[in-house]
């Protein structure tokens, strides 16, 4: 009750102080004046009525909420403080923004790739079943549909679920659209344990072979931008290559699978069991029965992939298993660099703390009379530290806030570059969803404080201990500050060396990413557009093979040349998969001649292109010719190879005019010429040896179309899509994209880590130049009168300037060589980053560490000056 | 430090809260500002009870924080303005609480002092 009665009155009046105090004051002169009126005009009166102040302090003590009186008045005396030094609190306050803000961006960018969980259940028992062959360089490679049957049988995996990419040309109602579509196999949902936002996952109806599959699962993201997000979508019917689909459901925003662009999924038209080829073209991800750990798995695995190697010599030979937890799967590749990636953002905050706390240090020094002052008069030593704490907290939560606002920026142009084009960067699939969300805002809660604490408890402790006599004697002499200057160089050495790991590290990866990207492709991307079209066929009727060849070879003709017609298109070219993009398939070849031996049957990437493709393109040309106006339906098959498959199958003699067929087929083709290898995959990987065919001889009717013009992608893309109207208006371009920028994204790996990296590098470098000064300015101020005397002794300015400089450059130099040593152990992690450089690269170490001495140098100027600049009576009077 | 000057001079120690509850007391029979009550309080205990600013004050304005009484602006005998102190409901309440729990107190005390 009266607790209650406390704070109604303080609410009402704990604001009108001033007022209170007066009339209090009143009060007070009012019973004096009849006290003086009772005894007389002495001063008795006054002396008895005691201390005013005290009475006044009591009362006070009434008034209000003490705590919270003190921490305003720590506040206020610690915002004075700041006032008084502004630069080198305005230095730390930059310091520590600088590194929050940056560990918090990239904790959000960490914590949205590794962190968060995928959306499936049980996500660690779900595995990537690929199919590997470590002597030809591949991976992550499809299953063929019998071993995917095989492994179902296998007794490994509770569910085995294929999926193959499947180009679903959307006709109607509305806009004609091209999207990327995967086709699953039976119990796909069920697997992953995933549940439509909308709608119901596939019934084993539609899901069986001969049931009712013309049915569509849609992607959130897809489902937004061609329905508007219209709930009313479930039943509806839309025209797939002019046959009708029905939308049975709709995924959650957070759903995922696989990789970025897919936008729909459906039951795969074909079933595993009936596939009798051993060509491999499905994905298989699996979900490990309850009770087997990956490893088992993976050890049986293997044996049932060396029985197939051993019962199918001509598909398997040499091909093991990978089983990959699918998390690892999509963040396999970038995992390492995400490590150093927090490792740096650990390093950083710690170098933002320590800068700090050198400035509390030194402002400690600076204060040490003025503390010890105010432990004479009485404040007890926990006192001065709450007053000392809550400084540090000040500018913790202070430059938090500001580094938060800085990572929220960083944040967004994160994500703003993103690869464009979606086939790259599937490890970045969960960074379509980057926000700063409820574990980062944990991580900056826990994170200040903490900081703050560390920043603050060093020179606190030491600050509110002072031997009283020490600091109201000359400071220079003293043991305590002679520690306390140890420990500042100290902590300044440890600036710089992490600065030198993160420079260093950072400049590696730039010249990675040069060589990287003058490296090339393999084609001159120099004004190339590209987009994928799907040709009409379903406008036509086709029931046989003749009538397939009727229709389609002179609607691709027509569709060529229509375009090639276009004023502004210097030259036209189709392939069936553009380089670089990861996307290939991989067919087993018979080379007339060629011995297979056991270990090496023939197998390449094999590509359909247009004759006009490597001129277009600008890939060189080794031996022989390229495709040209003869190669067309009727004439010779010709067949054009890199030179990586003319090294591993002809090791000794010209292809020129060898034959090769696919096995089981008895149509040969002449290979006619050898072409310089374009990148399949990325930049950094060895071409792997490709196979052309041509497009002329055998026409394909979902195609890349690639264009050179001088125009913007546009302009480009509206001029063809006007022309290939003409042919049929439900053509729609898809996947637009110019190559210049396809290139560029490929590197994303290497980019990226250079971008985030020098970014590292750069916060750190402001931040130990930071340090340096900071430290250097105190150490002249404490030691100014020492210089005074130096001077006024005859002392040459140079001479000072030179005694400050070489102060600095002696902690800059130690801290240097501590960098270089922790710089050797940093390539563990850069190892899988770098191309065409060496971890440990000499002349990068010898150029980053002048640039530190420059930076140190600098750093170490203004005070040097400074010093060189005092005047001796004025040093001397200083106190 | 501190400790030196609590104390004023003149006043025996009290039991803490009792000048509180002297205070009530004495505003309860009706409004006065702070001399007289240090006054009636004098007067009424004989000269014993002779209450310093340096309590005093700082007791009225708990009283008042703690809304046992209320306080009021008025124009003195003597032409000038002094702030007049009357107890409240609450006020009421608590001093009888408290005087019941004085005397059990006193009595305390006087059975363990009493001669045997």
């Amino acid at each position: 009750m009266l607790a209650w009665n406390r704070l109604v009155w303080k609410l009402k009046n704990g604001w009108r102080r001033s007022a209170l105090q007066r009339e209090l004051e009143e009060e007070m002169r009012f019973h004096v004046e009849l006290l003086e009126q009772e005894q007389g005009q002495s001063g008795a009166a006054r002396r008895e009525f005691g201390n005013v102040g005290l009475l006044m302090e009591d009362s006070r003590s009434a008034w209000g909420w003490t705590w919270l009186e003190a921490l305003f008045q720590d506040l206020r005396f610690a915002i004075r403080a700041f006032k008084r030094d502004w630069t080198s609190t305005a230095a730390a306050m930059l310091a520590l923004a600088l590194g929050t803000g940056l560990a918090i961006a990239i904790f959000t960018i960490v914590n949205a790739i590794l962190l968060r969980p995928l959306p499936y259940r049980e996500p660690d028992r779900l595995v990537m079943v690929w199919a590997v062959n470590r002597q030809l360089g591949w991976d992550q490679e499809k299953m063929s549909a019998p071993e995917m049957v095989e492994w179902e049988r296998s007794g490994l995996f509770e569910g085995v679920v294929g999926f193959a990419p499947n180009m679903t040309a959307i006709t109607g109602p509305g806009e004609p659209d091209l999207t990327h579509g995967y086709a699953v196999t039976p119990g796909w949902l069920r697997l992953l344990g995933a549940q439509p936002m909308l709608g119901r996952p596939f019934t084993e109806n539609e899901e069986r072979k001969g049931g009712d599959n013309k049915v569509l699962l849609l992607r959130h993201s897809f489902w937004m931008r061609r329905f508007g997000g219209d709930r009313n979508v479930i039943g509806q019917t839309i025209l797939v290559q002019n046959e009708s689909y029905r939308i049975v459901g709709v995924m959650g925003p957070e759903f995922q699978f696989f990789n970025r662009q897919t936008d729909l999924y459906l039951p795969t038209p074909f079933h595993p069991a009936d596939i009798r080829s051993r060509n491999r073209g499905f994905r298989v991800i699996a979900r490990l029965k309850p009770g087997i750990s990956l490893d088992e798995a993976q050890a049986r695995a293997n044996t049932i992939a060396s029985r197939f190697s051993h019962d199918f010599p001509d598909t398997n030979r040499g091909w093991t298993v990978n089983l990959t937890p699918v998390p690892l799967d999509t963040t396999g590749p970038v995992r390492p660099a995400l490590w150093m990636l927090l490792a740096s953002v650990g390093m950083v905050l710690l170098i933002a703390c320590a800068n700090v706390m050198n400035l509390l240090l030194a402002q400690g020094i600076a204060r040490s009379r003025e503390l010890a002052l105010r432990v004479a008069l009485g404040a007890g030593r926990a006192r001065v530290l709450r007053q000392l704490l809550t400084e540090s907290l000040l500018l913790a939560g202070a430059s938090s806030a500001l580094g938060y606002g800085m990572a929220h920026v960083a944040v967004r142009y994160f994500r703003s570059t993103l690869p464009q084009q979606f086939s790259f960067g599937r490890s970045l699939i969960q960074m379509e969803r980057i926000e700063i969300d409820a574990w980062v805002a944990i991580f900056t809660a826990v994170v200040v404080p903490l900081t703050a604490v560390l920043i603050g408890l060093v020179p606190a402790r030491k600050a509110s201990r002072p031997d009283l006599t020490e600091a109201f004697r000359d400071g220079t002499r003293s043991a305590g500050v002679l520690g306390a200057r140890r420990l500042q160089n100290l902590l300044v050495a440890a600036e710089i060396a992490l600065s030198v790991i993160l420079v260093i590290g950072a400049a590696l990866l730039a010249q990675s990413f040069t060589r990287l990207y003058r490296q090339g492709p393999g084609f001159q991307p120099a004004g190339l557009k590209s987009m994928y079209i799907s040709l009409p066929t379903f406008e036509y009727q086709i029931r046989n093979n003749d009538d397939w060849r009727r229709v389609t070879g002179p609607l691709w003709q027509g569709a060529m040349t229509t375009v090639a017609e276009v004023p502004g298109i210097e030259s036209v070219a189709a392939v069936s998969h553009l380089p670089l993009a990861g996307f290939y398939y991989l067919t087993n070849l018979a080379i007339e001649g060629y011995e297979a031996s056991r270990d090496n049957q023939p197998q390449a990437i094999d590509r359909y292109v247009s004759n006009s493709y490597h001129e277009t393109m600008g890939v060189p040309l080794r031996e022989g010719r390229y495709f040209n106006a003869f190669d067309r339906s009727g004439s010779l098959n010709v067949a054009l190879v890199n030179e990586q498959f003319a090294k591993r199958y002809f090791p000794r003699v010209s292809p020129v005019g060898r034959r090769l067929r696919y096995p089981g087929n008895n149509n040969p083709y002449t290979i006619i010429g050898v072409t310089a290898g374009e990148c399949a995959g990325g930049m950094d990987e060895e071409p792997k040896p490709m196979v052309y065919f041509s497009m002329n001889q055998a026409p394909w009717t979902f195609f890349h179309l690639i264009v050179k013009s001088g125009m913007d992608l546009d302009t480009t893309v509206r001029a063809v899509k006007q022309a290939l109207h003409k042919i049929s208006p439900k053509i729609a371009p898809y996947e637009i994209r110019s190559l210049d920028t396809m290139v560029l994204d490929s590197t994303w790996r290497v980019r990226y880590s250079m971008l985030l990296l020098i970014a590292l590098a750069g916060v750190a470098l402001v931040m130990a130049a930071l340090g340096v000064w900071g430290v250097l300015r105190y150490t002249v101020g404490r030691r100014s009168k020492e210089i005074g005397i130096r001077i006024a002794l005859g002392a040459d300015r140079s001479s000072i300037a030179g005694m400050v400089l070489r102060e600095g450059l002696s902690v800059a130099c130690l801290g240097m060589l501590a960098g270089i040593a922790g710089a050797c152990v940093q390539t563990r992690f850069l190892a899988t980053l770098l191309y065409g450089v060496r971890a440990i690269e000499p002349m990068t170490f010898a150029a980053v560490c002048v640039f530190l001495l420059i930076v140190a140098v600098s750093a170490c100027l203004g005070p040097a000056l400074r010093a060189a600049g005092l005047a001796p009576v004025d040093a001397l009077r200083e106190e | 430090m501190r400790a030196m000057f609590k104390k004023s001079a003149s006043a025996p120690d009290l039991l803490p809260g009792t000048l509180e509850m002297l205070i009530l007391r004495t505003v309860s029979n009706g409004p006065e500002h702070g001399y007289g009550i240090a006054a009636t309080l004098k007067r009424q205990s004989s000269e014993v009870l002779q209450v310093g600013e340096g309590s005093l004050y700082p007791a009225l304005q708990r009283l008042l924080v703690n809304g046992l009484v209320k306080s009021e602006w008025k124009i003195s005998g003597a032409n000038r303005r002094a702030r007049y102190y009357s107890i409240t409901a609450a006020g009421r309440k608590q001093l009888v609480r408290e005087a019941a729990q004085f005397e059990r107190m006193v009595q305390a005390i006087r059975s363990v002092m009493q001669p045997a």
